[in-house]
């Protein structure tokens, strides 16, 4: 069966899927429209998400997507709702770059269809509505192209990126629109494809937050997964709603990009430029640019991010910076570690309330974001090194801070060995050591979706913790292939007998470490970070270099190459052109 | 000119007018967070969390006035020579208007370093043409040339969330340090004592004295110091209108609107929508 002929099978299925678990909502009501759902029913769904004529992205979007799509068969009182949505609604913009996405396509595509109304919702004319929504997408599309993805590399908001791009691409009537949509989709594809690994999305995350990112399956990517890497189907994993409206639409990615990801040879190393992260007050310089440095070995993934935040207290609230991943069962194939900061400047410095309300603001919502148990969010004192397998991590957290202390998670699902104060287990294909920096109890974390009364199933994250009580604190990680050498005990043994270089810590913020392999690496704090004494030059990481794909930052020329086949990808961006401000957060 | 039957106007989560201050009522359906209210001819330039907004006169539909550039609107003032000046996070911006009718907005601001440009608070310079105060994350700039020329000031190392123009002097709050004074903009002057504990989130004038909304409640200033009266509310917003009964209004987020009729002794809630982070007294409203 051709790659096409596949996409197709599997949009049937997945929208055959979403019609069997029933309970339509407006983002997967398509399939069921397709299979002659009835009219009073389908109106019934429409009614009740936009009956009360305000909405946001997240209604925005899939309106306007079920509308270009199915317009021909929705009930007339169904198309009438979705137009006066459209011309008498109160409708908000978000802040995430994927909230702004949606919103705006949802808009063009309404401007397009609804054109000869005299004004939209917003008391203005589809004209200017329409305008206004073209030079946000093409801006948006033109700065990923030119210095990286800005929400980048998240399992939990590239469905809400590649959705609204692929109705662009599909439904928009302006040329341009669509051209650069089905451009920029096939980066965002490029974005998963190198990082895909056995089902998940490894590497650093901009957002992987909301207590998941110690499964080994996140988020709505999944649905994209199933789609167009050739997933066996899992409807737990795969039956993601915001994914549904491709099931309706005739779009692809090129085949070689998912060739990229599911024909890796191994070891591969993946390095990414992003834009810098959106720190608009208490600092007083802008971040700088993010990179990634991903590396992928036949039995697990390592990565590793350069952050380029500006300092306290700017720390996205989202982001995971590394983890060590493997395929295994939920929540059985990930190391990960983070200072849980928590000072409310974190939010305000990316969030416009006032800073003196807005910890209580943010975290009567969402409470975990300020857990002390906390394994994810950005931290403005972590450093990292990365070489290969191997990884250095190091804090200096300040006396002040609520939080002087580092969790570190480790599954249950491995028996683990110590010597020399390195935790070392086998995980079967491969080997992995960690050794704390600093004293450290180790202790168990459970928590749950369901915990009103008690925690009875940790669904949520279910592991050991080990918390890392130190100003100083930090850990080195190196993982193995097991056929790279003769024994675990042959690899605990030789661990052992490597400890860190832990003297010059604390004095000069110097911790370094040699892998098993032979390589040393060093991470001065706010200094240079060296492999084998050569320092590492960051600021040369174009926007990608991998196997298979080469681009450099500012010109908006991507190059895939796989097996013989080639394709470039070209954004005509002009040179010294102005870029579209960001605007948005994420 | 003067609009002296302009109502008093709220903004909360939507923009609520109310004729004796006490009753008030939802204008339209927008229910975004309002920070701040001007006066425009034919409607009331809105700053809200999703841009900024003209609400016309009665309860017609809202006009959107923002583009995409510009976003989160904290604060603005209407120019004779430069229309609306927006003041967001991302700084300064002011509009022309294109071919379909809509503002496209020319931010004035976006190299300065991010404390700099953050913009809270925005204010006319008292008899000077378009010299304007912004209040920043970093402290208070002058803006001449529609936001082109931005200058440092001595009010410094602190954000500066609040202005109130009112005798021919700019009155500023800061976090921490209190309420400064300056009547060119340029030179600024600590204002009294007993507002440094806290941080002063609004200011206006009333009929003889001055009230600050803080993080700590309303503070009176009594011609020496700033002595807080009334509930332990993080006040927002705070007006006051010594032509109608010399009411004293207070918004809290959160908290609502609160009200006192003999200068602070006692208050009540008029209402309870959660946050109040605009009040707009009648007499206060200038339409451009």
């Amino acid at each position: 069966m051709s790659y096409l002929d596949g996409v197709r099978q599997r949009r049937r299925r997945l929208a055959e899927a979403f019609v069997a678990r029933g309970t339509p909502s407006l983002w997967t009501l398509a399939p069921f429209v397709e299979r002659g759902m009835g009219d009073d029913e389908v109106t019934a769904v429409v009614e009740r998400v936009l009956g009360a004529l305000r909405g946001g992205p997240f209604e925005v979007l899939p309106a306007m997507l079920l509308y270009c799509r199915w317009a021909e068969r929705l009930p007339p009182a169904a198309c009438r709702l979705v137009r006066r949505f459209f011309t008498d609604g109160v409708l908000e913009r978000g802040n995430t770059e994927n909230h702004w996405l949606m919103y705006y396509a949802g808009n063009l595509l309404a401007a397009e269809c609804f054109g000869e109304e005299a004004a939209l919702w917003n008391g203005l004319p589809p004209a200017a509505v329409h305008g206004e929504a073209r030079r946000w997408i093409l801006g948006m599309i033109r700065r990923t192209a030119t210095i990286g993805h800005h929400e980048y590399d998240s399992p939990g908001y590239m469905a809400e990126h590649v959705v609204p791009l692929a109705g662009l691409a599909v439904y928009a009537t302006d040329a341009e629109v669509r051209t650069m949509a089905t451009k920029v989709l096939t980066l965002l594809f490029a974005d998963m494809a190198l990082e895909y690994f056995h089902g998940a999305w490894v590497g650093g995350h901009s957002r992987e937050g909301y207590r998941q990112n110690t499964w080994t399956y996140v988020g709505p990517v999944q649905g994209l997964f199933y789609l167009y890497f050739e997933e066996e189907f899992d409807p737990e994993r795969h039956l993601q709603g915001f994914t549904c409206p491709l099931t309706a639409m005739d779009y692809a990615p090129p085949e070689v990009v998912i060739r990229l990801g599911r024909e890796r040879p191994y070891p591969a190393v993946v390095k990414k430029t992003k834009a810098p992260r959106s720190i608009y007050r208490h600092v007083d310089r802008p971040a700088a640019p993010v990179r990634k440095y991903t590396y992928l070995s036949r039995s697990f993934a390592l990565g590793s991010t350069q952050l380029g935040l500006p300092g306290a207290p700017a720390a996205p609230i989202d982001l995971v910076s590394w983890d060590l991943s493997w395929p295994a069962a939920k929540q059985q194939g990930i190391i990960v570690a983070a200072h849980p900061y928590a000072d409310p400047g974190r939010f305000s410095a990316f969030l416009s309330c006032l800073p003196q309300l807005a910890e209580r603001a943010i975290a009567t919502d969402k409470p975990y974001l300020q857990y002390p148990d906390r394994l994810f969010g950005a931290s403005p004192y972590e450093r990292m090194v990365q070489h290969e397998g191997t990884i250095i991590v190091g804090y200096r957290i300040p006396p002040t801070d609520r939080r002087p202390y580092v969790n570190l998670f480790l599954p249950k699902g491995l028996a683990y060995h110590e010597a020399g104060g390195w935790i070392a287990a086998d995980a079967g294909g491969f080997f992995v050591a960690v050794y704390p920096v600093g004293s450290y109890r180790w202790l168990e974390i459970r928590e749950a979706t369901r915990a009103h009364l008690l925690v009875r199933e940790a669904d949520l994250v279910d592991g050991w913790l080990l918390r890392i009580h130190s100003l100083t604190a930090g850990l080195v990680l190196e993982a193995v292939e097991a056929s790279a050498c003769p024994s675990f005990d042959a690899f605990v043994h030789a661990r052992a007998a490597a400890p860190p270089e832990l003297s010059r810590w604390q004095t000069d913020g110097i911790l370094a470490a040699s892998s098993t392999g032979g390589s040393r690496l060093e991470l001065r704090y706010d200094g240079v970070h060296r492999i084998d004494d050569e320092p590492v030059d960051y600021d040369s990481y174009p926007l990608y270099a991998a196997p298979g794909v080469t681009a450099a930052l500012g010109d908006g020329i991507v190059r895939f190459e796989h097996d013989g086949e080639e394709l470039v990808v070209d954004f005509e961006i002009e040179p010294g052109g102005s870029m579209l401000p960001m605007r948005s957060i994420g | 000119m003067a609009d002296t039957h302009a109502p008093w106007l709220c903004g909360a989560d939507g923009l609520y007018t109310s004729t004796d201050g006490i009753t008030w009522s939802r204008s339209g359906t927008f229910d975004f967070p309002v920070h701040g209210l001007a006066h425009l001819h034919g409607g009331i330039a809105v700053a809200t969390t999703n841009g900024l907004w003209l609400a016309p006169e009665g309860r017609g539909r809202w006009r959107q006035l923002h583009d995409e550039t510009l976003t989160e609107v904290l604060a603005l003032i209407v120019s004779h020579t430069w229309g609306i000046v927006a003041a967001s996070p991302y700084g300064i911006a002011t509009a022309t208007v294109d071919e379909h009718g809509a503002h496209r907005w020319h931010s004035h601001t976006e190299e300065l370093p991010v404390k700099q440009r953050f913009t809270n608070a925005l204010a006319a310079v008292p008899g000077t043409v378009d010299r304007w105060v912004a209040g920043t994350e970093w402290g208070v700039l002058v803006c001449e040339e529609g936001g082109r020329r931005v200058e440092p000031t001595n009010l410094a190392g602190t954000p500066v969330r609040a202005f109130c123009t009112a005798g021919g002097r700019i009155l500023a709050g800061t976090d921490r340090r209190g309420v400064w004074a300056s009547e060119d903009g340029r030179s600024w002057r600590p204002f009294g004592t007993g507002a440094e504990g806290t941080a002063v989130f609004s200011i206006a004038a009333a009929e003889s004295t001055f009230l600050a909304g803080s993080e700590a409640g309303v503070l009176a200033f009594d011609g020496k110091a700033w002595d807080r009266v009334g509930p332990r509310i993080a006040v927002t917003a705070v007006a006051a209108a010594p032509e109608t009964g010399g009411a004293w209004l207070a918004g809290a987020t959160p908290g609502g609107l609160w009200r006192s009729d003999d200068e602070g002794l006692r208050w009540y809630q008029v209402m309870r929508t959660e946050s109040v982070r605009a009040i707009a007294a009648p007499a206060q409203g200038e339409a451009v």
